[in-house]
């Protein structure tokens, strides 16, 4: 072996040890008795007379070198191990993140994904007038589309008379966030392209009902947004909730305040459409309600619908969020249970 | 609804299985929720949305079945079956504007007994129970045509007369489920000559019924005003059948039809002779002419769909179509009355032609930059924040039971008093909108105290409602926290107290918030706290009184600092009300305005440069009294500061504060880095050993202090 490559295959092998024991290992490899530059000194006997000298000094240099690499080492190592051993498996000292609501999530999701395509986020009061939360949007006092939603009514405030009844009472709790579409137009004029997430309040109360609940409303208005254009928003939306392959439908339905309305559902992800528990044997999972905002609407915000024309739509925060993360009762959302809470 | 499907066949060839059909009527708006049993024994539920009352009868599904499948409905015409000379009953509509129309017939001799098992068959498959055969056949034709009926005892009715009148005034009445019930005066009743014998459109009084002794009977089939019958069958609590169609809009020109059709029943199944139909109709439906253009069905759908096909879909809903060239006058049928507008016609057309045929397009850009200042958007660092620091977020009611206040000790004079009251509350607890955070908070901390959780840090963000005399009331969105540490001993202790870990959360938010403060540049924020201590009582009447405090933030230009919200400890006193048995352990909570937070929003920040010259560190420990704050010697530094015109101080950092034994009664030791630099050479110990020497002096005259030995 040439002394250049000897030099350096030590100084690789040198490199890689860890500890004082791989160190001597190494050194009596090199130095020992049995070593290679031992042998290298042994095998000089065998050399001629006049090279002797030479390769001498050569195998000489090579043996301090290396002896002077392990000191330095050995010094090295030493220092490095007079900490003791940590236990790798003991828990890391640090502040336990809390939980974010599964609601929340869900909610910043859908803002997110409607912001990207370039919808604004407005907002709305919570105990609303007779008018916002039902004239407005075509829901006539007396008419059955009232018996859809089961409504709050507040006291109006300043009236003292201890008697009172429901029918007298025209402020609510807002039973959708329908209401703000109309402040929003009656505010703004076209183009319109926004949504509005919030709390919504209906008196029913039990597995899959809780009297609070969340909403995202939406809205696109100006000349020329067609029925196939609602098709693609809420598609586009739903592929990035729920994954790019998942069949959707839009089935004729009814709210006062579109025409056409739809019901938009969603192909069962528990049964892939066969019938289960989950998707009530239909295979379908009702997802939202949309529809082209009824001119009705349009013309009391003060909105030409000769001119213009728009969609609408609203979805459940809970019940996209209960299907994402199989939650079957509701009322955990709103318990304050850490062992719920913190399994976000 | 229930529908038997062999029901159907009677008015449409079906050709397809149940399955199929039900996918049909599904996908044109008429949703099939179950299919029970199996082939011809099939029964539909139906789930009827409440503008389709022309949709609560075999007849009214099997029309839009035609408009679907295209093929014939099977209707054949009506026909009065008289068989006696005309009798006498005399008939009056007084309120014409709740009753536009009222048909009736009488028949004699009719035998009151079962109904024929075939009739039974039906009526049980469609959800009725059999009753005998004159009311099962008022049933029969309600579920087939759409159209209640109601069969008057004719022997009953005094004075051989029907008036159709309101109560008038308030009136109580005996309904046939034998409750007595007050109408209001606007309610409309079916008289006879001299008393209600039914409350129209949504039962019969007690009296006038049809029992097994009944020979001659009076068929009534009227058109009564879908509100009135809503709003009477509301106030009553009373619904029917009858009430439920009649409230969805019968199809006034159908009266006729229906009372035939029971007629040729009664007379084929009870016997007797049948007079002929009276029909009072004194003001004829007018057909509602909508224009539809084909343009609009393209404009609104975004698909083009043929004059043909448009024309065939409305006519086989049974609208007469007339005009052409994509120009069309469409009359809408009695049975129709929720068709007003060309949108109603579209919509009609998109769900007969399948909104699965409609293609998805994207819309064409509508661009414009806008900033979102919603507040779910705002919170987000907060939240960020806040759950990095171990705080869980919950959302709960935005109820709470009326004497939480009296619990929390708020006083009359407080915002807090000023509840928003629900009218219809589910339970006494949710009566009123609740006016702070807190104590919804309060009690999860309670569940997970009693779940033996052991670290409880809980936020919420969240509206609260203030009666302001406003017609709606103030709403303002708020942040709240608790926090609670529990005894037992953990791996990596950290015994800083609750207050001042809460406090440290405060100042993070201000930190993230608004990372410049006052002194550095003009719009800076400086957060303080307004802590209440020794004698006078804390601002909050359920904190404790030494420990808590106001939070307030004051830009340099604002005059006085505005209140933003508080923190502090839960008192004894409240903990033991609320029931919170913690022994030893403190309760924090913090309130802040997001409002007020929000409302300040981002401010300008700009790049300081960082001293270039090494710095040179003095520590100093002195002895106080006791109630000798903090920010005294921050005050005592600036003092020297300025009036020693010195600008080698950069700095002043606490790192410890004492007490015990060794530094007496009443007293306390701060100790302090203080931090010298200049900003133009390097600093040399000896001057800074002069500079510190009469810094302290100075310091300890200002704190009236000592220095600790």
């Amino acid at each position: 072996m040439d002394y250049l490559e000897l030099r350096n295959s030590f100084l690789s092998e040198l490199h890689g040890v860890l500890n004082t024991v791989e160190l001597q290992a190494l050194r009596s490899k090199y130095t020992g008795k049995k070593g290679v530059v031992t042998q290298k000194l042994k095998a000089m006997a065998a050399a001629p007379k006049e090279e002797r000298a030479a390769l001498g000094k050569a195998v000489n240099e090579i043996k301090d070198f290396i002896e002077t690499q392990v000191k330095e080492k050995e010094t090295a190592l030493s220092k490095k191990d007079t900490r003791s051993y940590v236990d790798l498996t003991l828990p890391g000292a640090y502040i336990k993140p809390g939980g974010r609501h599964p609601v929340k999530i869900i909610l910043n999701e859908i803002i997110d994904i409607f912001v990207s395509m370039g919808f604004a986020v407005e907002d709305g009061p919570e105990v609303e007038t007779d008018y916002y939360n039902f004239e407005a949007l075509n829901i006539p006092q007396n008419h059955p589309a009232r018996d859809m939603q089961d409504t709050f009514y507040i006291k109006p405030q300043g009236a003292e008379s201890p008697s009172h009844s429901n029918v007298e009472s025209n402020i609510v709790l807002r039973t959708h966030t329908s209401p703000v579409q109309i402040r929003v137009m009656e505010k703004r004029k076209p183009p319109l392209m926004f949504i509005a997430p919030g709390k919504v309040y209906r008196c029913d109360s039990d597995i899959s009902h809780t009297p609070i609940f969340h909403q995202v409303e939406g809205l696109m208005v100006d000349e020329g947004i067609t029925f196939a254009n609602l098709k693609a928003v809420l598609e586009a939306f739903l592929h990035i909730v729920f994954g790019p392959d998942v069949p959707v439908r839009f089935r004729p339905s009814f709210f006062p305040f579109t025409e056409p309305s739809a019901e938009v559902d969603l192909c069962c992800f528990a049964c892939k459409g066969s019938g289960c528990r989950v998707c009530k044997n239909s295979g379908w999972i009702e997802i939202l309600g949309a529809g082209m905002v009824d001119p009705r609407v349009l013309n009391m915000a003060g909105i030409d619908t000769e001119v213009y024309s728009g969609f609408a739509f609203g979805l459940g925060i809970e019940r996209i969020a209960s299907l994402r993360y199989g939650i079957d009762d509701i009322r955990l959302f709103y318990e304050g249970d850490l062992r719920f809470l913190r399994q976000f | 609804m229930l529908l038997p499907i062999e029901w159907l066949s009677d008015f449409i060839e079906i050709t397809e299985t149940p399955d199929r059909v039900a996918a049909m009527l599904t996908m044109a708006g008429l949703e099939v929720e179950a299919v029970y049993g199996e082939g011809h024994d099939s029964v539909f539920e139906v789930n009827i949305t409440p503008n389709r009352g022309d949709c609560l009868s075999v007849l009214g599904l099997a029309r839009d079945l035609s408009a679907i499948t295209g093929r014939t409905l099977k209707l054949k015409d009506s026909y009065d079956s008289i068989t006696q000379t005309s009798e006498e009953i005399s008939v009056e509509i007084t309120d014409t504007d709740l009753c536009r129309r009222y048909s009736g017939k009488i028949i004699r001799g009719v035998k009151v007994t079962k109904s024929p098992d075939w009739l039974i068959k039906r009526l049980e498959a469609a959800g009725v129970r059999a009753i005998n055969n004159v009311v099962d056949i008022t049933n029969y034709v309600l579920f087939e045509l759409g159209q209640p009926l109601h069969a008057f005892d004719l022997y009953k009715l005094r004075g051989n007369a029907i008036r159709v009148k309101r109560a008038g005034g308030a009136l109580k009445v005996r309904a046939l489920d034998g409750v007595d019930r007050v109408v209001s005066g606007d309610s409309l009743l079916i008289w006879d000559g001299d008393r209600p014998v039914a409350i129209a459109g949504v039962m019969g009084c007690e009296g006038s019924e049809v029992t097994n002794e009944t020979t001659d009977i009076f068929l009534e089939s009227a058109w009564f005003l879908p509100e009135s019958v809503r709003k009477t069958s509301k106030t009553l609590g009373l619904r029917s059948e009858s009430s439920f169609r009649f409230e969805r809009a019968t199809d006034i020109g159908g009266t006729l039809r229906a009372l035939n059709k029971a007629a040729e029943l009664i007379l084929e199944l009870c016997g007797g002779s049948a007079s002929q139909s009276i029909d009072v109709y004194p003001l004829r439906y007018e057909p509602v002419n909508v224009a539809l253009k084909s343009k609009n069905v393209k404009r609104l759908l975004g698909v083009n769909i043929s004059d043909d096909t448009i024309r065939g879909i409305l006519e086989r809903l049974g609208f007469i179509v007339s005009g052409n060239n994509g120009v069309f006058s469409v009359s809408v049928p009695s049975h129709r009355t929720d068709i007003e507008l060309e949108a109603d016609l579209i919509e009609e057309i998109a769900r007969i032609h399948g909104y699965n045929n409609i293609p998805s397009v994207m819309p064409r850009a509508v661009v414009s930059a806008k900033v979102n200042k919603h507040k779910e958007i705002l919170l987000r660092p907060l939240g960020n924040l806040l759950r990095q620091a171990g705080f869980t977020e919950t959302i709960n009611y935005s109820f709470m039971p009326l004497d939480t206040l009296d619990t929390f000790l708020i006083p009359d004079w407080d915002e807090r008093r000023k509840v928003v009251e629900v009218l219809n509350p589910l339970s006494k607890e949710q009566s009123v909108l609740r006016t702070f955070l807190l104590p919804a908070l309060i009690e999860n901390l309670k569940l997970n105290f009693n779940f033996r959780q052991n670290d409880i840090h809980l936020y919420e963000a969240g509206t609260v409602f203030i009666n302001d005399g406003n017609m709606l009331p103030k709403e303002s969105f708020k942040l709240s926290m608790v926090s609670y540490v529990g005894s037992a001993k953990k791996l990596w202790s950290d015994d800083t107290p609750i207050f001042y870990k809460l406090k440290g959360i405060v100042d993070a938010i201000k930190e993230s918030l608004w990372p410049a403060d006052e002194r550095d540049t003009e719009e800076g924020i400086l957060l303080s706290y307004e802590l209440d201590i020794g004698l006078t009582l804390s601002e909050q009447p359920f904190l404790s009184a030494t420990n808590s405090g106001r939070v307030v933030i004051k830009r340099k230009n604002d005059a006085i600092p505005i209140p933003i919200g508080y923190i502090g400890l839960l008192s004894t006193e409240v903990m033991h009300k609320l029931g919170l048995k913690m022994r030893n352990s403190a309760v924090g909570v913090v309130e802040l305005s997001l409002d007020e937070i929000f409302n300040v929003g981002q401010l300008p920040l700009r790049y300081k440069p960082f001293p270039k010259y090494p710095s040179i560190v003095r520590d100093v420990a002195i002895v106080v009294n006791s109630w000798t704050k903090q920010e005294k010697i921050d005050e005592s530094i600036e003092a020297y500061k300025n009036t020693h015109n010195i600008d080698l101080i950069e700095s002043v950092e606490i790192f410890d504060v004492y007490t015990g034994k060794s530094v007496g009664e009443g007293k306390k030791s701060i100790a302090c880095h203080i931090v010298y630099r200049s900003a133009e050479r390097t600093l040399v110990d000896t001057e800074i050993d002069d500079l510190h020497g009469r810094v302290v002096r100075f310091l300890l005259e200002e704190t009236e202090g000592t220095l600790r030995s």
